[in-house]
This record gives structure tokens, C-alpha cells and sequence, in this order.
């Protein structure tokens, strides 16, 4: 009895170890020939983001933050790159989860700068366009009727209010003292009166161009239409039988 | 008018020509299987021997389930060119037809003989067996046809892959199963007839599903089918063990039942055996699902 009871356990464990080292198996292979862990670049923290982006003066401004799959998320940011003298570009990174919960406030905020001058570079977040600022050679301080002084780009840099995404706002030389203060301090800086970051209405404003809301409830009403159709009408008519009735029989 | 009569004229050629095809399956298989060049060539009776029958007609089907996948097509260069392509596709598939199922049988029935099995014993388990064999081979050929769009290099590439892993399936037949393959089979028991041909059956879909998927590198193409085998079992255990535990499924198995009389040792129940060849199946078919028709799209964007 003994015995056979042995023989049954070794039997039982025998097969759950082949279970687990053909799973370890297919995960190892599918890791190492996988497209998205090759492709996409790791970005452990804000550390990394010197040797990754290259070049002076460049701005990385974070436009999208968002997590895909289903019990183990996958994290992403999507930076814009500003380069001084370039079109931006878009760049999309794998990020951890400790580095997501970070910048949860920081969307629209940027999050790497390099100056030109001196190649100092700065990782705290902060209002995007921060870098260029109060560099004469890119624009001058202005006084306005006002009394107070607001920071104007030169003709040649006039698109760089869009390209940080600004809309209306104008920069004063209150806004530029205290984010540099904020530097020297190593704290974030989200504005005069928080228009930057993820709540901020100057971010809002900017991000709701590139994102297309589309509520759950829409997604559903979609997928019950197109189930729910009947197929033999209208256009759907035409393209199907274009396609489909390439046989002996038709006509 | 004109039109629909000369396309039915040639539908009807194409039909003549499409049998007379089958003529030069007859030699390819008398070439292959000296040993039934009786059954081949000579006047078939199918009420004389039903196992003989079932032989035969298998590979009949088998033959059928190929050609049910092979196109012509007129509109490229004439209906000529169309008959001569058919029939070289036609002959490239016999061959590898069966070339197939004399792998696969020399692997299964090693220590078995046509002529013993079917014309002296007259062994249903043996015919069963032969049967799924080739309808298996024949299901697997239709998908490489299907996949490889007609490409001659595509469809040979694909064979040999298939018939690895086909070849190395059946050999697993005694891991999964509880029933002693050549035992049963010299004791002419149906159980191992039906749990053999589920097993085989779905293992053939599995292999079916894993050649059907799309690359247009062939390193990759291979990758992928590996990787799908893979999955497939991993994923299978589940399905059974999913099987058996929602329908409540008891293993009663016995090895050795004896007749009414006490005389003969009869082997385990066909009822066994059925239970455990649709299991085989629909796990298999299950598993299936989750390998190939589970479409991510977006849901893990590759950037």
C-alpha cells in the first residue's frame, strides 16, 4: 500500500515538474524572440534619461502615461523631444511601476532638459519651454504696460509656445524666479497657480487635442451594433460580394 | 448563353480531369505499398472484409480532403497551364501523402504487418487506427496547402516540419494514455481504436492550428510553430483536467476485464476508451481556441 502510494506521489510530482519547466520553458523562449522586448526602450527611473536621449538643448516633455495588459501591467510613457533646432519628435518607452506612480502628476510637465550652454542637465519635473527661458539668444524679457516683465521669443523661435503646448500662457519673470528657486531646491514646480501637471488647465487644455476620449459605454454600443447587424445590406453588400463570390459560379 | 454553357463544359472537363488525377494516385500508392497492391489494383468486394474497407477508404478521403483545398485557376494562363499546374500540385501532394502515412505508420505499427492485421485478422483496431492516420495526414496537407498559397517550396518546407512534429505527437500517445498500444492492438480491442484516434485527431488540429499562423520571415514562421506547440501543451492538461472535474468525470478504469464466462480476458471497455479518445479531441480542439484565435491586437501595442 505503501508502496503504491510512493509510486503514485513520485508519478504526480513527475508530471507537475514537466508541467512547470515546459511553461519556464515557452516563457524564456517568448522573452528572448519577443518584438515589444526588444523594440521598446526600459526606462528604470529618471536616471537613465542622460545616457538615452542625446543632443543639446533638448526638452522631453511627458504627453501620455498609460498601462496595457491584464493582471501584470505593462507601463508606458510617451515623451514629446524638443530639440532647439529640429521637428520633435515622439518617442514611446517602457517604464517600471515605480517610475508610473512617480509622474502620475506630471503629465504634460518636462521631464529632462539639457542646456546648451554648459550641457547641465536637469531631471526634476517641471513646466515645459523652463530650459529656454531667460536664454537671450532664444528671446527677451518684455515690459508690459503693466509694469510686469513677460518673456517674448525671437521670430525665429515664435512656434516654441505651441510646440510646449502653452496655449495663452505667457510667461512673467515671477514664474521663471520661483521654478528656478524650485531647482535649486530640487522640488517640482507646476506653476504660479498649478496650470502645469496632470491637473493643470494649461495641460488639460493641451492634451485634450491629442487624446480622443472614447467612453466604455461607446465601445460597447459598438461591438452590440456590429454583432447585432444584419450583414446583406447596403454597402456591406457590395465590398462582401466583390470579395467572396470569386468562384466558378458567379457571373 | 453562349458563356454558361462552355464554363459548365469545362467545369465538367475539369471534373474528368480531376478523377483521372486519381488514377496516378492508384500507381504512386502501389509504388509505396506493394504489400495491398491486391486491394489497389484488383476488383474491391467492401462487404468481404469491413476492416480491408476502412483501409482503403481512408485513404480515399484522404485523398478527397486534399483536393478540397487545391484551386485552379483559369484567369492566369489558360485552362492548359491551370490542368498542368493542378496536376504537378497533385502529384507533389500524393507523394507526400503518403510518404506521410508510410511514416507515420511505420513508426506506430512497427511491429504490425498490413497483410497480417487486415487480410488474415481481419483486426478493426488496426483499420481504425489506419484510418485517423490518414485522415490526420490529409487534414495536415490541406492546411500546408492552405498557408502555403500554392508555393511549391512553401509546401515541402512545411511538410517535413509537420511530420517532425506529428512523428514525435504519436510517440507521446503512451504518456497521456492508460492503454498498452501494441497489447491491445493484438487483442483487436476498439477502446484503443477510439482513444488513438482522438489523440491523433487532436493532435492534428493542434498542428494544424500552429502551420496556420503568418510571417513573412520563414525563421520566424518556424519559431512560431514551435512556440504554439508549446503553449498547446501547456494549455491542454487544463482543459482536461477542466473536462473531468466540471462533468465529474470518474476514471473507472480496469486493465484487464474478464468475460461472463471467466474464459477470455477481454481488455478494458470501449467505453474507456471512447471517454478517453473525446477528451483527447475536444481538449485538443479547446486548446486550439486559446493557441490560435485569441486576437490581442492593440491590447499589447508593440511600439
Amino acid at each position: 500500500m505503501v508502496d503504491y502510494c510512493d509510486v503514485y506521489f513520485e508519478s504526480k510530482m513527475n508530471r507537475i515538474s514537466t508541467y512547470i519547466f515546459l511553461t519556464v520553458v515557452y516563457l524564456v523562449l517568448s522573452m528572448s524572440f519577443s518584438h515589444s522586448e526588444k523594440r521598446t526602450f526600459f526606462i528604470r527611473n529618471e536616471k537613465v534619461f542622460s545616457n538615452y536621449f542625446k543632443g543639446t538643448p533638448i526638452t522631453v516633455i511627458l504627453v501620455d502615461a498609460f498601462r496595457t495588459g491584464f493582471l501584470i501591467k505593462t507601463y508606458y510613457h510617451k515623451y514629446k523631444i524638443i530639440h532647439g533646432f529640429k521637428v520633435p519628435e515622439d518617442k514611446i518607452v517602457r517604464i517600471s511601476k515605480e517610475f508610473w506612480k512617480k509622474n502620475l502628476k506630471n503629465l504634460g510637465m518636462s521631464l529632462f532638459r539639457r542646456s546648451e550652454k554648459g550641457h547641465l542637465e536637469n531631471v526634476i519635473p517641471m513646466p515645459p519651454g523652463l530650459l529656454y527661458l531667460g536664454d537671450h539668444f532664444y528671446g527677451r524679457w518684455k515690459y508690459i504696460n503693466s509694469g510686469e516683465k513677460i518673456w517674448v521669443f525671437h521670430r525665429g523661435y515664435k512656434h516654441f509656445p505651441d510646440v510646449f503646448g502653452w496655449g495663452d500662457f505667457v510667461p512673467n519673470f515671477k514664474f521663471f524666479k520661483k521654478s528656478k528657486i524650485a531647482i535649486e531646491n530640487e522640488k517640482s514646480f507646476y506653476g504660479l497657480h498649478d496650470e502645469f501637471g496632470t491637473n493643470g488647465n494649461i495641460t488639460k487644455k493641451f492634451l485634450v487635442d491629442t487624446k480622443t476620449p472614447f467612453k466604455n459605454i461607446d465601445k460597447v454600443k459598438h461591438h452590440l451594433k456590429k454583432f447585432m447587424s444584419i450583414p446583406w445590406t447596403s454597402s456591406n453588400t457590395k465590398k462582401s460580394s466583390s470579395q467572396k463570390n470569386s468562384g466558378v459560379l458567379d457571373e | 448563353m453562349n458563356e454558361i454553357i462552355d464554363k459548365l463544359i469545362l467545369l465538367i472537363v475539369t471534373t474528368v480531369f480531376m478523377s483521372l488525377t486519381l488514377i496516378l494516385y492508384r500507381y504512386a500508392h502501389a509504388l509505396l505499398y506493394p504489400s495491398s497492391r491486391q486491394q489497389i489494383f484488383k476488383r474491391f468486394h467492401p462487404s468481404r472484409n469491413s476492416p480491408d474497407t476502412i483501409h482503403l477508404f481512408s485513404r480515399i478521403l484522404g485523398v478527397g480532403i486534399i483536393y478540397s483545398q487545391l484551386g485552379i485557376y483559369f484567369s492566369d494562363a489558360g485552362w492548359l497551364l491551370a490542368f498542368i499546374t493542378f496536376l504537378l500540385q497533385a502529384v507533389l501532394l500524393f507523394s507526400c501523402y503518403l510518404i506521410s502515412i508510410y511514416i507515420i505508420e511505420s513508426i506506430v505499427f512497427y511491429n504490425f504487418e498490413y497483410i497480417d492485421e487486415i487480410l488474415k485478422r481481419k483486426n478493426y483496431t488496426y483499420a481504425i487506427i489506419s484510418f485517423s492516420h490518414s485522415i490526420a495526414v490529409a487534414w495536415i496537407l490541406k492546411t500546408i496547402i492552405m498557408v502555403s498559397e500554392n508555393n511549391f517550396i512553401m509546401i515541402i518546407m512545411l511538410w517535413l516540419i509537420s511530420m517532425v512534429i506529428m512523428g514525435l505527437s504519436v510517440k507521446s500517445y503512451s504518456l497521456v494514455s492508460k492503454l498498452a498500444f501494441n497489447k491491445l492492438l493484438i487483442q483487436k480491442n476498439l477502446a484503443l481504436a477510439f482513444s488513438y484516434s482522438g489523440f491523433v485527431l487532436g493532435w492534428t488540429m493542434i498542428i494544424s492550428s500552429s502551420i496556420n499562423n503568418q510571417s513573412e520571415n520563414f525563421l520566424w514562421f518556424n519559431f512560431y510553430i514551435v512556440l504554439k506547440i508549446l503553449l498547446s501543451v501547456i494549455i491542454f492538461p487544463i482543459f482536461n483536467w477542466g473536462l473531468i472535474t466540471i462533468f465529474k468525470l470518474q476514471d473507472d478504469f480496469k486493465s484487464d476485464m474478464i468475460s461472463e464466462n471467466g474464459r477470455d480476458i477481454l481488455g478494458p471497455q470501449v467505453g474507456y476508451g471512447i471517454f478517453e479518445g473525446i477528451m483527447f479531441l475536444t481538449s485538443c480542439l479547446l486548446t486550439t481556441v486559446i493557441t490560435g484565435k485569441i486576437y490581442f491586437g492593440s491590447f499589447y501595442p508593440g511600439f
